[in-house]
């Protein structure tokens, strides 16, 4: 059972068509990976799942439904959770109205309970509750920008380049996270510049190269392929 | 005072948006007419004014939010959200609107000043030991300092607050957050425009003067006043509002009266040059 379809997404922004057709499928508590040079359209797909963004063409289904072109604060009611590129935090607002945001869409007593399990999946940020956001590290930052994100009691957690720019210690710790994360019932689809990471961690991979899946398969196959991972992903 | 009470809506707006709205102007404009027409046409107490002056100020504000800002707001990526295209767009959109609020009134009042029946007016002298002022410009003080209060009251103990402050600070971590961007774009104007009624209304009992144009010069002083307080700080806005009243005043006994206007924007000019950042700004 799959918690997330895609079918032959298309996406343009403005004049330019960045997705082309692009077919995946994330089964439920799964942890699927998409990779790809810079620009090939990862963080537009991402976006596009999560409401950013419109599809011109294709169905994007989620827990059953189609939710293509529904707007991005109805796709987190509905389960979709996104860490984006960049982290995205409220700098200037403390750790804890951080993750408060998170979740203004749960009710009081849910929202707690919902605070303590993010809290206790990093204790790093807990400590740090009361600091601001701006003034965290890197790494206290991408935790944050996750905990903020599992705030809302996801389904689905879309992850954004989490490793860009953290030294390699703290990118084994976030890593470490994911598996917890999916022990809960949480789908994963992260999107990675790190391939050889990804593929270490993630179950499924695709790979997209100028707006298209060129090429998919279980993540222990495409990292034996040397001529696959040099051609698509570089060095790394 | 005058302005302060003007500057802490016109503030509020744009720290969340980054988009002036001068529209404020004519918000202001509008609770004072509110008033007057209550006070005239209508022969109502003005215990029943109020309500009416916030109504009016809510369904301007939603208004000016619909016709000046939604249409430019129609992509959600960061590129377009906070673009300069946006800021501009929007800058001249309000001015539009509120040249149209404006002349509309001026259509029906022919621009001449309309004057508030006495009985309501707040204009009792007041002795604070040995210091004199009207009831009036006591209410214009009081009310400024609780709307600053009760603002900074809303923005951070609130959730409609925490989302205001969170949409201000990152609009796409926030609507990642499933905060729902429109909601909360409609409530900081229903605020703001709130706030700016109830200025044009406490600023019209204490003086009793109403007229179509009494928005514009204010509403630029307040835009004086947000620059010189730090562009997002409410207090700092609220002081420097004070600060430019102050000065007029001051003038105002050393100098032929039409030169007081200039001392607003000698203080901007001496503050650009030295503090740009203002009283209360992040550095940038």
């Amino acid at each position: 059972m799959s918690i997330l379809t895609i079918e032959g997404l298309e996406v343009r922004l403005g004049q330019r068509l960045i997705l082309k057709d692009v077919s995946l499928e994330v089964p439920e508590g799964g942890l699927v990976t998409i990779l790809g040079r810079n620009g090939v359209g990862k963080t537009t797909l991402l976006r596009t799942v999560s409401g950013l963004y419109r599809p011109s063409g294709g169905r994007i289904v989620f827990d059953g439904r189609d939710i293509g072109g529904l707007d991005v604060d109805k796709l987190v009611r509905a389960g979709i959770a996104h860490a984006p590129e960049g982290r995205q935090l409220f700098g200037e607002m403390s750790v804890l109205e951080n993750l408060r945001a998170g979740g203004l869409s749960l009710s009081g007593a849910e929202f707690a309970r919902r605070l303590d399990e993010v809290m206790a999946l990093f204790p790093h940020i807990a400590e740090r509750r009361g600091q601001l956001a701006g003034s965290l590290s890197g790494g206290e930052q991408q935790m944050l920008c996750i905990g903020r994100a599992l705030m809302a009691a996801p389904r689905l957690l879309l992850l954004d380049e989490p490793s860009l720019g953290l030294a390699p210690i703290v990118v084994k710790t976030i890593f470490a996270l994911l598996s917890t994360i999916r022990a809960r019932g949480v789908a994963v689809v992260l999107v990675e510049q790190n391939a050889k990471l990804a593929l270490d961690t993630a179950e499924y991979a695709y790979v997209l190269d100028q707006g298209k899946v060129v090429l998919e398969g279980p993540a222990g196959e495409l990292i034996s392929d040397e001529q696959v991972v040099s051609a698509y992903l570089g060095e790394t | 005072m005058t302005y302060a009470v003007v500057a802490i809506g016109f503030t509020l707006i744009y720290r969340v948006l980054t988009a002036v709205n001068f529209a404020h102007g004519e918000v202001y404009t509008i609770g004072a007419f509110t008033i007057l027409i209550g006070a005239t046409t209508l022969n109502l107490p003005l215990w029943s004014i109020v309500p009416l002056v916030v109504l009016a100020g809510a369904l301007t504000g939603y208004g000016i939010e619909l016709a000046g800002f939604r249409l430019f707001r129609r992509f959600t990526d960061e590129a377009s959200l906070k673009s300069r295209a946006v800021r501009e767009a929007t800058l001249l959109s309000s001015l539009a609107l509120g040249i149209v609020i404006r002349e509309i009134l001026d259509l029906i009042y022919k621009g001449d000043w309309q004057s508030l029946p006495e009985t309501y007016q707040l204009s009792t002298s007041l002795d604070l030991g040995g210091i004199y002022i009207s009831s009036g410009e006591a209410v214009i003080a009081v009310v400024s300092i609780v709307m600053l209060i009760a603002l900074q009251l809303l923005l951070h103990r609130t959730s409609i607050g925490l989302a205001i402050r969170a949409v201000s600070s990152n609009m796409i971590g926030a609507q990642f957050s499933g905060i729902n961007i429109n909601r909360v774009v409609i409530a900081v104007f229903v605020i703001g425009s709130v706030l700016g009624a109830v200025a044009g209304m406490v600023v019209s009992l204490a003086y009793g003067a109403i007229q179509s144009y009494m928005g514009l010069t204010v509403v630029i002083k307040a835009f004086v006043a947000m620059v010189i307080g730090g562009l997002t700080s409410l207090p700092g806005a609220a002081i420097a509002a004070v600060m430019i009243g102050v000065a007029e005043s001051v003038a105002g006994i050393f100098l032929p009266s039409a030169w007081t206007e200039m001392v607003a924007y000698m203080l901007l000019i001496v503050f650009l040059i030295f503090l740009p950042n203002g009283l209360f700004g992040r550095r940038r």
